[in-house]
């Protein structure tokens, strides 16, 4: 029995210890929470962990010590929440980034918000972050529904997709991506004749799904998913013979990676960022390499890479200790900062948070137009920033006065 | 598009193949639960597990030996099956004279391990396995448009389950098998090896469900979580069957998934708890299943 | 209300004193009775002076573990006093307990051929020094460890403890426990949220939410026995799962999040983690001694006897299914309450809590610790959750770690970590 107190309290002890030797360092500590082993794994994981790294590693010189931690959410908002809240307590993180789920990433916002750090999200689509569920220490960095189903949605819905069937993940992502995409269909004068719900993570059997959506006569079905889940889905509709025109309505370079241009020749997508775009993106895809030689970033790595670069030009210029006091003033300063980079070029931040770049709709190319290695890709429009995000008075954020 | 009851047919017949090919795999996993649970008095909570390494097994004969999907549905039965005489003879063996229950708490235990290792190798979405091609594409039927794929694995999960109640019923290794499950004691003394014959019905049992793992690596592509979402399902069929009937697994299964597939056309939302309400119903009316005695 | 923190710190101070000073008193006396070498010749002594410590002891454990409680309520609204005369208590209240835990070391000491049973509530006099030793690292562990943490290791103890309440003592392994808990968490948290109600209501709402499912799920399952009602229950959960899935109000895959933790009684703020801690602790000692309670009563007894030969309980006239119910019903509610008070703590519900892996966890920790222990479902919880946090960084292997610590429970070792200990010192904990 005394053995075993003993030995209690030597654990007590051990634990305590590196929480407070680490709480008073001057080191900036920047959090990458990400899927390393789910659905999200390639177009987010540990490539966004390399990218986040050689952004701090580009900056090392600066006088200043920076740290870069990982974890892995496992796409469920109770395991994200409760690593963000640990790492806020007693990992001294300032800084949380990445994120690739709308309903982790809402979580985490608000424990950002109650511990007062920076939150960059990077890899979630839901434009709630910066609507409904908007704080003053988030900045929505690469993409968000409103954009995917402006830029695809409007397009497939202008050439004469006028019918839509929905398969939604069932989650925050899906259903944002869902209801802003109904809002530019019925706008261009078309109609959602229905939609299902399926589970996530976990459902790798569409066909069920498939075959209702088939049964409603939709011209169009929407895939509001992301991930391994739209490629099965595309892989399945092959399968069972379905002719209807497939709205992928978040597709990354990974997923056409996976299916190969056969599979996904002439399908629209949009994204802010293509590693083959222009002299800058192919730049940082080339310093990127050697991290990865196998992989080209996708834009939510590009964009943690953009996002970690920012904060830590801003928190240089504020001095580390003072980035690390107050997550919501180093916020404001990163909005009063105007952004550039390699990978999106030069942006502003808006009020609510949203960061602002041009949203590009691509096609991706037939097997016979690809000339060399990840060559998907052709640019067919591209939105400008100012027009590519909903408008700052139609979001509904707490904080912004109209 | 014709339309039966008010719903297009190739929703209705769609939904009813999926409905069998679930059923298949129910069909499959509950009836070596039940061959497992006869001979052993252990229910094998790991049954899922297995299934799952059926079809790993199938993908590693593929990437690393090259081996194609015909080889490796024979194959993968029999390397999880020795996997099996392993598993039994180290572990599960040494519970034979406790509760019951520290058997379902062992084989869990062990589920646990095996999930855990496949998703540190592979992560949770796992890895694809192709269809081989003489069964790719798809046939018109008319009312419907098939994946010959999808028929070939209902097709193949009968005549597996015919195999198995053949040679239960209709042999003298089956007439042995249930004598033993009657009385061991008695058995033994007639000079058969009861302990080995044991070790072979696990291997029997769980090597029927990596066959069904096997068959199901096209369809879910092998990812490790795809035992654990199938058995407490498959738990839920062999407490409506009747635990350890042979026969009782076999119809339940396939009826149960059949269900399961109608109720995705009539009642989507429903579509995942309707077997548990059936099994509710069939607890109150008869509590020891449809095909089961009474306790 | 400084004025208020000022007399009540005297109040502690002084009751500190007096307590401390009455234990040294006590341990002495007994060091010198053993001294003297009475203790051979008269075990009724030894036994009424161990009565003797053992009451002051509980009175003064009691007072001062009551009184920041009793007085953040009456008079500190704020946070920072809440958390300073849990701070002074703990000060005061470890070296206490210390001496208290000395003296009835003392007293087992002198009494060592055989072990007299003292009960307190049910406890034996081994059982109450572990149970002081159990509420003082309550106390004092939130002042050296991550009160967030402690706070799940107490939130998955008592869930732990429910759920050995129907297999330690009446010999029915629930496969699907994480249905009532997870309820619970939803309930409590849909509860604070939509409607705006305390976290004390929250917490009494999602335990009846446990409780109303335990009884539907409970009729249902008490009609099979042994493995039949392992995989009944384990079916049903895996039902209350899908319907958590789909329902409306449980927000799907996001689960129901920024549960706010709101005011205890409308008054004081639970946003700091110490004064949540203090509100998990309580509820964790109120559930842990009703449990301990339930298990010695009458009722108890006869549960025991339906765990140890059903058909003979059934003849001496007992209805056993009814006994049965409403043991599984009081499990399913306690762990309700464990339910909400974990979805208060962490501001989120989600399917996490229902799904059937945190049914194969809550058996791990009670057979960990050892099933049918009063303490074992507590030590298991706290060495499963440590487990889970600290390697949290090896991602799948906690998996793989906890199943290897199912066969090994199973084949080594069945009595799990307190049962093997209390057989070494041939006591029961």
């Amino acid at each position: 029995m005394k053995l075993s107190r003993r030995t209690l309290l030597g654990t007590a002890a051990a634990a305590t210890m590196p929480a407070t030797a680490r709480a008073q360092s001057a080191t900036i500590k920047i959090g990458v929470l990400t899927d390393l082993s789910g659905p999200y794994q390639d177009l987010a994981g540990p490539l966004a962990v390399s990218a986040a790294q050689m952004a701090v590693d580009e900056f090392a010189s600066k006088g200043f010590k920076v740290e870069v931690v990982s974890a892995d959410h496992q796409n469920k908002p109770d395991v994200g929440a409760s690593i963000a809240r640990q790492w806020c307590d007693q990992g001294g993180v300032d800084l949380i980034t990445e994120v690739a789920n709308s309903g982790v990433s809402l979580a985490v916002a608000g424990v950002a918000k109650e511990k007062n750090k920076a939150y960059l999200p990077c890899g979630p689509a839901t434009s709630d972050l910066t609507g409904t569920a908007c704080t003053v220490n988030t900045v929505h960095w690469v993409y968000d529904t409103y954009m995917l189903a402006r830029s695809t949605g409007g397009a497939m819905a202008k050439a004469g997709g006028d019918t839509w069937f929905f398969i939604t993940a069932d989650y925050a992502f899906g259903h944002a991506l869902t209801r802003d995409t109904t809002g530019f269909v019925e706008a261009a004068g078309g109609k959602v004749l229905g939609g299902v719900k399926t589970p996530f993570p976990g459902t790798t059997d569409f066909s069920s799904f498939l075959l209702q959506a088939q049964a409603s006569g939709a011209k169009v079905i929407g895939l509001a998913n992301a991930g391994s889940d739209t490629v099965n889905c595309i892989k399945q509709a092959k399968e069972f013979g379905i002719k209807q025109k497939l709205g992928g309505l978040l597709v990354f370079l990974t997923d056409v990676h996976a299916l190969g241009l056969d599979l996904c020749q002439g399908l629209l997508l949009t994204e802010s960022f293509y590693w083959d775009l222009n002299a800058g993106t192919r730049a940082f895809s080339e310093r990127l390499k050697p991290r990865a030689p196998s992989k080209r970033p996708t834009m939510v790595q590009a964009g943690t890479y953009s996002a970690v670069l920012h904060y830590l030009k801003v928190a240089n210029a504020m001095g580390a200790a003072e980035a690390k006091k107050d997550g919501a003033a180093t916020v404001a300063r990163l909005k009063a900062t105007p952004t550039e980079d390699d990978c999106f070029g030069k942006g502003i931040i808006r009020a609510d948070g949203r960061k602002l770049h041009p949203s590009y709709l691509f096609e991706v190319k037939k097997p016979s137009e690809s000339s060399y290695a990840w060559d998907y890709y052709k640019l067919v429009a591209t939105t400008p920033a100012e027009e590519a995000f909903r408008p700052l008075a139609l979001g509904n954020c707490p904080f912004i006065k109209a | 598009m014709f339309m039966i009851l008010g719903y297009p047919a190739p929703l209705l017949f769609g939904q009813l193949l999926l409905g069998l090919i679930n059923g298949a795999f129910y069909a499959l996993l509950s009836l070596g639960l039940a061959v497992i649970f006869g001979m052993l008095n252990i229910v094998n909570f790991a049954h899922g597990a297995l299934f799952m390494l059926g079809a790993f097994v199938a993908w590693g004969l593929l990437n690393f030996l090259g081996i194609n999907y015909w080889a490796a549905l024979i194959l993968a039965p029999l390397i999880v099956g020795f996997f099996g005489v392993i598993l039994e003879k180290t572990l599960i063996s040494r519970l034979y004279k406790l509760d019951h229950l520290y058997g379902l708490l062992l084989t869990f235990g062990l589920a646990l391990v095996i999930e855990g290792l496949a998703r540190n190798e592979f992560g949770s979405s796992g890895v694809p396995y192709p269809i081989p091609s003489v069964l790719q594409g798809a046939t018109n039927l008319g009312f419907m448009f098939m994946p010959i794929y999808r028929g070939w694995v209902v097709l193949a999960s009968a005549i597996m389950c015919l195999i198995t109640w053949l040679i239960i019923e209709k042999t003298s290794i089956g007439a042995t098998l249930r004598a033993a499950t009657e009385n061991a004691p008695l058995v033994q003394a007639f000079g058969i090896n009861v302990p080995r014959m044991i070790t072979l019905t696990y291997a029997g049992g769980v090597a029927l469900a990596a066959f069904a793992g096997v068959l199901a690596a096209p369809i879910y592509s092998v990812n490790p979580n795809m035992g654990a979402n199938f058995i407490v399902t498959v738990f839920a069929v062999v407490v409506i069957g009747g635990m350890g009937s042979i026969l009782g697994s076999i119809v339940t299964g396939f009826g149960l998934g059949v269900i399961e597939g109608l109720t995705k056309v009539f009642y989507p939302q429903g579509s995942s708890v309707v077997i548990f309400v059936v099994m509710v119903i069939v607890l109150l009316v008869r509590p020891a299943g449809l095909f089961g005695k009474a306790a | 209300m400084k004025l208020g923190a000022a007399i009540l710190g005297l109040c502690g101070a002084i009751a500190a004193l007096v307590s401390g000073t009455f234990f040294m008193f006590a341990s002495e006396v007994v060091g010198s009775i053993k001294a003297s070498g009475l203790v051979t010749a008269d075990p009724a002594t030894i036994k009424i002076l161990a009565m003797i410590v053992a009451i002051p002891a509980l009175l003064a454990g009691g007072i001062l573990f009551a009184y920041p409680l009793i007085g953040g309520i009456l008079f500190f609204i704020t946070v920072e006093l809440m958390a300073f005369t849990m701070g002074f208590t703990s000060v005061t209240f470890a070296p206490i307990m210390l001496m208290a835990v000395a003296s009835n070391l003392a007293v087992l000491c002198a009494q060592r051929e055989r072990a007299t049973p003292i009960i307190f509530l049910g406890f034996s006099i081994h059982q109450y020094l572990a149970l002081q030793i159990m509420v003082m690292l309550i106390t004092v562990s939130p002042f050296v460890l991550y009160p967030v943490f402690l706070m799940k290791v107490l939130c998955f103890a008592l869930f732990a403890c429910a759920f050995n309440l129907l297999i330690g003592y009446v010999g029915l392994l629930s496969f699907g426990h994480a249905a009532y808990f997870g309820m619970g968490g939803y309930a409590a948290g849909y509860a604070a949220k939509a409607w705006g109600w305390s976290p004390e209501l929250a917490m009494l709402f999602g335990m009846a939410a446990g409780g109303l499912l335990g009884i539907v799920f409970g009729w249902l399952a008490i009609r099979r026995q042994g493995i039949y009602f392992a995989m009944i229950t384990l079916a049903l959960g895996q039902m209350a799962y899908f319907f958590c899935l789909q329902a409306p109000f449980t927000g799907g895959e996001d689960g129901i999040q920024q549960i706010p933790r709101g005011k205890l009684f409308g008054l004081i703020s639970l946003q700091s983690d110490m004064a949540m801690y203090a509100v998990v602790a309580v509820v964790f000692l109120a559930g842990f001694l009703l449990i301990h309670r339930i298990v010695h009563s009458p009722f108890g007894q006869i549960l025991k006897a339906i765990r140890e030969n059903e058909p003979r309980a059934t003849s001496l006239g007992y209805r056993t299914d009814s006994y049965k119910l409403v043991a599984f019903i009081i499990s399913c509610a306690l762990a309700g309450l464990a339910g909400g008070t974990k979805s208060l703590v962490f501001g989120i519900a989600t399917l996490t809590d229902v799904h059937n892996a945190m049914s194969g966890e809550v058996v791990l920790m009670t057979l960990l610790g050892g099933l049918g222990t009063i303490f074992g479902p507590v030590m298991g919880a706290l060495i499963a959750t440590a487990m889970e946090n600290y390697l949290a960084q090896a991602g799948a292997w906690v998996t793989v770690i906890q199943g290897a610590i199912f066969i090994a429970c199973v084949i080594a070792f069945r009595k799990g970590v307190l049962g093997v200990l209390a057989e070494k010192l041939k006591i029961q904990l």
